[in-house]
């Protein structure tokens, strides 16, 4: 299975004052294959949104390489990646600010169809853009409004339908039901499971919001402070989790059947990310940190379950497994 | 109820830019029909046997101290001061939003044209027009020149700050990730979106030109004093103004009142043209 997007090692570096700098993103690697969904979790900060944005290139990142389709395009010039714009699209998290107050609904989808050539102007669009409202469940009178008309459920499928008006392969998702109210957010959230049913979308899901990607997700990867901590199936990571992290995460999340487990509870606040403790980055709030921690930064290693993840010690394999766990030296 | 209901137009209060309107339109036409309304008072025509009378029934707003028809003159001065804010507004707003526009979309040009606006900011909008028009010779064109460049900076500031605010929009980043080019995200986002504030501002800028051009008349440095504006018939009004009030009351009425109908339609203009507001306003 050839991958659709391959993230290798990627870095992006923010410049603060005093000469401080802010890694957002450490070297992380991902691969997305055709019509998969791969979600990427963590808290505020991690540098998972960045991720999203190098991707669109509303950022330029550091190091590391992004290939799309096999080919790189993250040394392209913005020219010479317009073509890729057509194949990977993005919906935002804000569905307030990401559509322009003064354009009617038809320009806004018309405007990735006519800004990338596929049609002339709004008029010549229209078909396209009746199709896709009736492809986000939304009434074709929809197109001769304006979005302060609409909720933020329906303007965030508006969004998402200006995603998918060039037949994208991949789109970005950058916590895109957050913003919304709870019950809305279920409907979004069924209505990309849908499309990406009916369409084959891959996506990467940017989340932080645990029950979502649960029910959206196929692969997750759990990110803290701009690394990988864990990756795998969203089942072997989400269902019994080795990365401490991961299991913290987990376990902060409320659930209806069974209390918080205070033991495995995360406590603290996520260090400053322009100053990231030694060794492992997570040690300073780890139940399960030793001297080693301190020292030597874990790498991402195979475990049970088709997952990775990085830690020196991580939590037992659960105790019924049909894989065998790598050991780690 | 019983009984026909009463027309509902007669009852309702004008609202801010109905006001603005009414009253602009009023002075514009008074402007464009001065020669009628003056009733072949000629406005130039010196009688010094005449000079400072009170106003009558022939003399509505009395003659100044040559002796000349001061209803004609106000009437007359109307047309500079029109024309002056109508100039201004126009010049400063569209250079100032090109040049703001500019400074807050192209990131490596920001400071150089920001401190050159800052430089242009520090001269008094007075003093510097006084010195322009010493320079070049005062004719209406002229004052509309120095007055714009005047005001220009306070446009430049605006629309770079609105660019700025605009810019950072989602839905600017989304159109860059639609794959819209440089031009048109300015053409069909940025400045729609900040069309709004320049236009406010633009009716502010023209209240105050109107207002900084009788400065200039009144300290002498603007439009050559047989052109009769309202600002050079106060400052003739200026040292009687205990004795002879009427030459200095009438210019200043319409003075007040012109910028009161600029910025009436300002403020109404802002309440409208908000795409949420619906016209409530």
């Amino acid at each position: 299975m050839s991958a659709l997007l391959e993230v290798e090692g990627l870095e992006k570096r923010y410049r603060l004052r005093r000469g401080r700098v802010l890694q957002a993103v450490a070297g992380v690697s991902f691969a997305i294959a055709p019509g998969e969904v791969l979600a990427l979790v963590g808290e505020s900060g991690c540098g998972k949104s960045t991720i999203g944005r190098c991707l669109l290139r509303l950022e330029s990142p550091d190091g590391g390489s992004i290939r799309f389709g096999g080919e790189r395009v993250d040394r392209l010039g913005a020219g010479a990646f317009r073509p890729y714009r057509k194949r990977i699209q993005m919906v935002f998290q804000d569905p307030y600010g990401s559509l322009d107050p003064r354009m009617r609904v038809a320009d806004i989808l018309a405007e990735p169809l006519v800004s990338l050539g596929l049609a002339r102007g709004t008029g010549d669009a229209m078909p396209r853009v009746l199709e896709l409202l009736d492809m986000v469940r939304m009434p074709r009178s929809a197109a001769e409004r304006r979005p302060h008309e609409f909720s933020g459920g329906q303007r965030q499928r508006i969004g998402i339908a200006r995603a998918l008006a060039v037949q994208p392969e991949l789109i970005v998702c950058d916590e895109a039901v957050s913003a919304l109210d709870v019950s809305v957010k279920a409907q979004i959230v069924n209505l990309l499971a849908d499309l990406r049913a009916e369409l084959g979308l891959a996506m990467l899901f940017i989340s932080h919001d645990l029950a979502i990607v649960e029910r959206i997700a196929d692969r997750v990867a759990v990110m803290y402070l701009g690394r990988i901590a864990e990756i795998g199936t969203a089942e072997a990571v989400l269902g019994a989790p080795r990365h401490p992290y991961t299991r913290g995460l987990l376990a902060a999340a409320p659930r209806i059947d069974a209390p918080l487990d205070p033991a495995v509870l995360l406590t603290g606040e996520p260090p400053d990310p322009a100053a990231p403790p030694s060794g492992c980055r997570f040690r300073t709030r780890c139940p399960r940190a030793q001297d080693r921690c301190a020292v030597e930064e874990p790498q991402l290693v195979p475990l049970d379950g088709g997952r990775a993840a990085a830690c020196h010690f991580p939590e037992p394999a659960p105790a019924r497994q049909d894989v065998p766990a790598l050991e780690v030296p | 109820m019983s009984g026909p209901a009463l027309p509902r137009v007669a009852l309702r209060r004008p609202t801010q830019l109905e006001a603005g309107i009414a009253i602009l339109l009023l002075i514009l036409l008074v402007a464009l029909l001065a020669p009628l309304i003056a009733g072949g008072r000629d406005p130039a025509l010196i009688l010094p046997h005449e000079r400072a009378l009170p106003p009558s029934l022939a003399r509505p707003f009395g003659t100044d101290l040559l002796g000349r028809d001061l209803f004609a003159r106000v009437l007359y001065g109307a047309r500079v001061s029109l024309m002056v804010g109508l100039g201004v507004a126009a010049a400063a707003t569209l250079a100032g939003t090109l040049v703001g526009v500019i400074a807050g979309y192209v990131r490596p040009l920001d400071g150089v044209l920001m401190r050159m606006v800052d430089g242009l900011m520090s001269i008094p909008p007075v003093l510097l027009a006084v010195a322009m028009v010493a320079v070049m010779r005062g004719s209406v064109f002229n004052v509309i020149l120095a007055i714009a460049l005047a005001e220009l900076p306070r446009v430049v500031r605006l629309a770079r700050a609105s660019v700025q605010t605009v810019r950072g929009q989602l839905y600017v980043q989304a159109a860059i990730t639609s794959g819209a080019r440089t031009p048109a995200i300015l053409i069909r986002h940025i400045l729609p979106n900040i069309a709004a504030a320049m236009f406010v501002q633009a009716t502010f800028i023209g209240a105050s030109a109107i207002m900084l051009e009788a400065v200039l008349s009144f300290v002498g440095a603007g439009i050559p004093p047989t052109t009769p504006t309202w600002g050079n018939i106060m400052a003739e009004g200026r040292s009687l103004w205990q004795v002879k009030p009427h030459i200095l009351v009438f210019p200043a009425i319409l003075l007040c009142l012109t910028v009161l109908g600029v910025n009436l339609l300002g403020d109404g203009l802002r309440d409208r043209l908000d795409p949420r507001g619906g016209g409530a306003g």
